[in-house]
C-alpha cells in the first residue's frame, strides 16, 4: 500500500513542485498520475522513494514512513524508471543479477532469469547479448523484469512507456495487469491518457502541484476522460497565456 | 551488499576499453623501461668492477705508503633499476687523498646545479608508474558516479536497501580490485626481466623493499582514485569532472613539481662553488708559506745541501717513491714528510670547514625543495621510491659519510703506526740500504738495471710491494630499511592522511549527493 499525507515539496528555489498531496493507492490497484510536462508526477515519485526530502507531510510505504525508515521503506517497493540505461557492459541477465541481490533476491539460477525474460517478452538471444546493444523497448523491458524480480508488494512507474512504439507499449500494460491481479500496488505516472483508460482503476490528474481530479474506473467510462483531461490542460495553457 | 557493489564495479571496468588502452600501454611500457633500465644497470656493475679491483690495486700494487690513496666505491644496487633516484648523477666512488676531504663522489654530472636535486627527466620504471597509473586512475574514477547519474543506474540503485556508505565503499574497493591486477602484471613483468637478467640478483632485502614499493604504488594509485572519486562527486557532470580531473593531474604532476622546486631554489639560495674553492685556495697559499719555512728549517737541521733524488716517481707534498737516493737526502726528505704529512691532514681539515658549510647549503636546499614538491603525490612517490631503492640522497650522503670516516680511520692509522715518519713512507728500502755516497748509490742503480731488467726507467715493480694486509679498508655498511623509511616518515603520513581526507570529504559529499 502506497500513502501520501500532505505531502508537499518546495525546492529550494521556492518552486512549489508537489501541494500537500493526498493519496492512497491498496493492494491490487494500478493508479495512473496524469499530468503536463512539470506537473509534479516525478517529485512524487522522488519523494515515496526518498531520493528527496519532503517539506511537508509524509509518505508513507506499507505504513513505513519513507523518511524515517528509509532503508526498509526500500525493500518493499520496486521502481521503473523514465529512461535507464543500466550497464551497458553487462549482459541483461549480468544486469538483472546484479540487481536481484541489491533487490534480495541473492539465489536465484539462470534459468529463473531466463524465465522472467520470457514472461516480459524479451528474445531468447537477447538474454546473454550487453544491454549496449539494446533498443529502449528492450532496456524498458529488462527495467521491468528487475522490478518484477524484486517481488516488492507496491511498483512506482515514472513514464515507463515514453518512447516506446505502441506494440511494446500495450505489452507492458498486459505486465501491470498480470501484476495487480498478483495483488501489487501500482502507481504509474504517465501523460498517455490512453493506457490509462485501458487498465486503470484510478486516475488522478495533476497540474501544478495539485491533485486537481481523482476518478474511479467506473466514473471516467462514463465521463469522457479525454474530455476532462484536455479541458485541465487547456485551462493550463490559457493561464500561461 | 558493499562486495556486490565492488565486484560489479570490477567487472565493468576490468573489460571497460579504457582500463584495457591503459592496460596495454602498461604492458609495453614497463617492459621496454625496465629493460634499459637493467642495460644501464649493467653497465653500472661493470664501472663498479672495474673501480673496485683499481681501488684494490692501489693495495695489492704498493711499494710505498705514501702511495696508497684510498679509494671508496660504492655498489650499484639492481633496486635502481626500479628508481634511479639521483644515484645517476651523483657518482659512486669516492677519492680520499690525504690533502683533501671530498665534498662530492667523483662522477657527479653538474657543479653549475644542486646535484641533489632530482632532474624531472629520468625515465624509470617508478616514474612511468608515477605517470601512468595516476592517468589510468584518473580515467577510471573521474565518472564513478556520475556515470550511474547519467545513466539512471543510480536511483534504481538506491530504490534498493542499500546504504549510501555501502554504495561509496563498494564503488571505491571496485575500482581499487581492478588495480591490483594491473599493478601485480607490471610488478611481474619487472620480476620477469629481473629473472632473466643474468647480471640482476635480488637479495631477501631487496624482495622486502620491492613489497613495500608495491604497497606503497597502491597507495598513490589510491589517492589519485579517491581524487577523481570525489570530483566526481561534486561535479554535476562526467565531461566536467573529466576536464577538472585532467587538470589536476596535470597540475599535481607537472605544474607543482617544476614550480615547487624553482621557489624551493630561490628560497634557499646557495653559494656558487667556484667561490668555496677561491676561499680553500687561499688556505692553500697559507699551507705552502708555511711548507717553504719548513723546507728551509729541515734544511738547516739535517744539513743536506743539494737534493739528488737519483730516481724518483711521484710526488705527493714530497717526493712518493725515492730510490737509491743518499743518505743526507733521505733524511731530509724523512723529515720533511714527517713533519708536513700531520700539517697537510689538518689544512684538509680546515678547507673541509668551508665546504662543509657549502654542502649543508645544498642538504638544507635539497630539503626545502622536497618537501615543498611534496605537496605532489608523484614526488612523493619519487622521494618514497627512490629511499627504497637506495638512490636517495640519503643514501648518497651515508656513503660519503662513510667514505670520510673511513678516509679519518685510515690517515689516523699511519699516524698511530708512525708511519708518516718511517723511510718506508716514500722509498721502498730498509734503512740499512740507503746508499752513504753518490758513488755507492750509482753503483746501486747498476747492479738494480742488470739483474732486474726493468723495462724502462721507471719500471720499479721489481723493488717489490709492501704488505697492507694491517691497513684499514673500506668496507660499505648498508642502511637497513628502517632507517631509510624513517627519514621519508613524514611525506609518507602526508599522503596516507591526503587519502583518509578524501576518503571522508567524498563520503559526505556523497551522502548529500543529489541523485536525480
Ligand atoms: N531539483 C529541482 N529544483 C527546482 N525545481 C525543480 C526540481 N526538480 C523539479 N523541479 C520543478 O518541480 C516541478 C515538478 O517537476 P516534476 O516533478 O519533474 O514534473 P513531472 O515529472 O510531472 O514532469 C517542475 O516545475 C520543475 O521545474
Ligand atoms: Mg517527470
Amino acid at each position: 500500500m502506497l500513502q501520501a499525507i500532505d505531502l508537499t515539496k518546495r525546492y529550494e528555489d521556492q518552486q512549489l513542485a508537489l501541494d500537500a498531496l493526498n493519496l492512497e493507492i491498496k493492494e491490487g490497484e494500478i493508479f495512473f498520475l496524469l499530468g503536463a510536462n512539470g506537473a509534479g508526477k516525478t517529485t512524487t515519485i522522488n519523494l515515496f522513494l526518498n531520493f528527496i526530502e519532503p517539506t511537508g507531510g509524509k509518505a508513507l510505504i506499507n505504513g513505513i514512513d519513507v523518511t524515517k525508515e528509509p532503508l526498509e521503506s526500500k525493500k518493499y517497493v520496486s521502481y521503473v524508471s523514465e529512461n535507464v540505461m543500466l550497464y551497458g557492459n553487462f549482459t541483461a541477465r549480468q544486469n538483472l543479477d546484479f540487481f536481484a541481490k541489491l533487490g534480495g533476491k541473492p539465489n536465484l539460477t539462470k534459468e529463473d532469469y531466463y524465465m522472467r525474460m520470457r514472461e516480459v517478452g524479451l528474445q531468447e538471444e537477447a538474454f546473454e547479448k550487453k544491454l549496449k546493444t539494446f533498443s529502449k523497448g528492450m532496456r524498458q523491458k529488462v527495467g521491468l523484469t528487475i522490478a518484477i524480480i524484486k517481488d516488492a508488494p507496491n511498483i512506482l512507474l515514472d513514464e515507463p512507456t515514453a518512447g516506446l512504439d505502441p506494440k511494446a507499449a500495450a505489452e507492458l500494460m498486459q505486465i501491470l495487469v498480470n501484476l495487480k491481479r498478483q495483488g501489487k500496488s501500482i502507481l504509474m505516472c504517465t501523460h498517455d491518457i490512453f493506457r490509462a483508460k485501458n487498465i486503470a482503476d484510478r486516475v488522478g490528474i495533476m497540474k501544478e502541484g495539485r491533485l486537481v481530479m481523482v476518478r474511479t474506473r467506473s466514473e471516467f467510462l462514463e465521463d469522457d476522460l479525454e474530455k476532462i483531461y484536455m479541458n485541465y490542460m487547456q485551462e493550463m495553457v490559457i493561464e500561461n497565456r | 551488499m558493499i562486495l556486490h557493489i565492488a565486484k560489479k564495479d570490477f567487472l565493468d571496468n576490468f573489460t571497460s576499453a579504457r582500463f584495457v588502452a591503459g592496460f596495454l600501454l602498461c604492458l609495453f611500457l614497463v617492459p621496454f623501461t625496465v629493460y634499459t633500465g637493467t642495460r644501464l644497470y649493467e653497465s653500472r656493475v661493470d664501472k663498479y668492477q672495474r673501480d673496485a679491483r683499481e681501488a684494490d690495486e692501489i693495495f695489492t700494487k704498493a711499494q710505498v705508503y705514501a702511495q696508497i690513496q684510498p679509494v671508496a666505491v660504492i655498489q650499484p644496487s639492481p633496486l635502481t633499476i626500479f628508481s634511479k633516484g639521483i644515484s645517476e648523477q651523483v657518482g659512486s666512488k669516492a677519492s680520499l687523498s690525504n690533502s683533501e676531504i671530498p665534498t662530492f663522489a667523483t662522477g657527479i654530472t653538474t657543479m653549475y646545479e644542486n646535484q641533489f636535486l632530482n632532474r624531472f627527466v629520468s625515465l624509470d620504471f617508478i616514474n612511468i608508474l608515477a605517470i601512468i597509473l595516476s592517468l589510468i586512475g584518473v580515467f577510471l574514477s573521474y565518472d564513478i558516479f556520475s556515470r550511474e547519474k547519467e545513466d539512471g543506474t543510480l536511483k534504481l540503485l538506491l530504490s534498493n536497501n542499500v546504504k549510501r556508505s555501502d554504495f561509496f565503499l563498494g564503488k571505491v574497493s571496485g575500482i581499487l580490485l581492478t588495480f591490483i591486477p594491473l599493478l601485480l602484471v607490471c610488478y611481474i613483468l619487472v620480476f620477469i626481466i629481473l629473472w632473466i637478467s643474468p647480471s640482476v640478483s635480488l637479495s631477501a632485502d631487496d624482495y622486502a623493499r620491492i613489497l613495500l614499493l608495491f604497497v606503497f604504488s597502491l597507495l598513490y594509485l589510491s589517492f589519485f582514485i579517491l581524487l577523481g572519486s570525489y570530483i566526481s562527486s561534486k561535479a554535476g557532470t562526467s565531461s566536467t569532472s573529466l576536464i577538472i580531473n585532467l587538470f589536476i593531474w596535470c597540475f599535481l604532476l607537472f605544474l607543482l613539481p617544476n614550480s615547487m622546486s624553482y621557489l624551493g631554489k630561490n628560497i634557499v639560495k646557495s653559494d656558487n662553488y667556484s667561490i668555496v674553492r677561491m676561499n680553500t685556495m687561499d688556505l692553500d697559499n697559507e699551507f705552502w708559506k708555511k711548507y717553504g719555512e719548513l723546507q728551509k728549517q729541515v734544511k738547516a737541521e739535517t744539513g743536506m745541501v743539494y737534493t739528488n733524488w737519483n730516481l724518483c716517481a711521484g710526488w705527493n707534498y714530497g717526493p712518493v717513491l725515492l730510490c737509491f737516493t743518499t743518505h743526507d737526502v733521505m733524511k731530509y726528505e724523512r723529515r720533511m714528510h714527517e713533519l708536513t704529512a700531520p700539517m697537510v691532514l689538518d689544512y684538509a681539515g680546515k678547507k673541509w670547514h668551508l665546504q662543509e658549510v657549502y654542502l649543508n647549503q645544498l642538504f638544507h636546499q635539497q630539503k626545502i625543495v622536497k618537501y615543498l614538491s611534496c605537496l605532489s603525490p608523484s614526488e612523493i612517490l619519487k622521494y618514497v621510491s627512490s629511499s627504497l631503492c637506495k638512490s636517495d640522497m640519503e643514501n648518497h650522503v651515508d656513503f660519503m659519510n662513510q667514505a670520510r670516516n673511513y678516509r679519518e680511520q685510515f690517515f689516523n692509522y699511519y699516524k698511530e703506526n708512525k708511519i708518516f715518519s718511517s723511510y718506508n713512507y716514500f722509498s721502498p728500502h730498509k734503512e740499512s740500504e740507503i746508499p752513504k755516497t753518490q758513488e755507492e748509490a750509482m753503483k746501486m742503480v747498476a747492479q738494480w738495471r742488470s739483474t732486474a731488467k726493468p723495462e724502462s726507467t721507471f719500471d720499479l715493480s721489481s723493488l717489490g710491494f709492501i704488505s697492507t694486509a694491517g691497513l684499514p679498508r673500506f668496507t660499505y655498511n648498508e642502511r637497513g630499511i628502517i632507517d631509510g623509511l624513517s627519514d621519508q616518515l613524514w611525506i609518507f603520513a602526508g599522503l596516507i592522511s591526503a587519502c583518509v581526507v578524501l576518503i571522508w570529504i567524498t563520503y559526505s559529499s556523497l551522502i548529500k549527493y543529489d541523485i536525480r
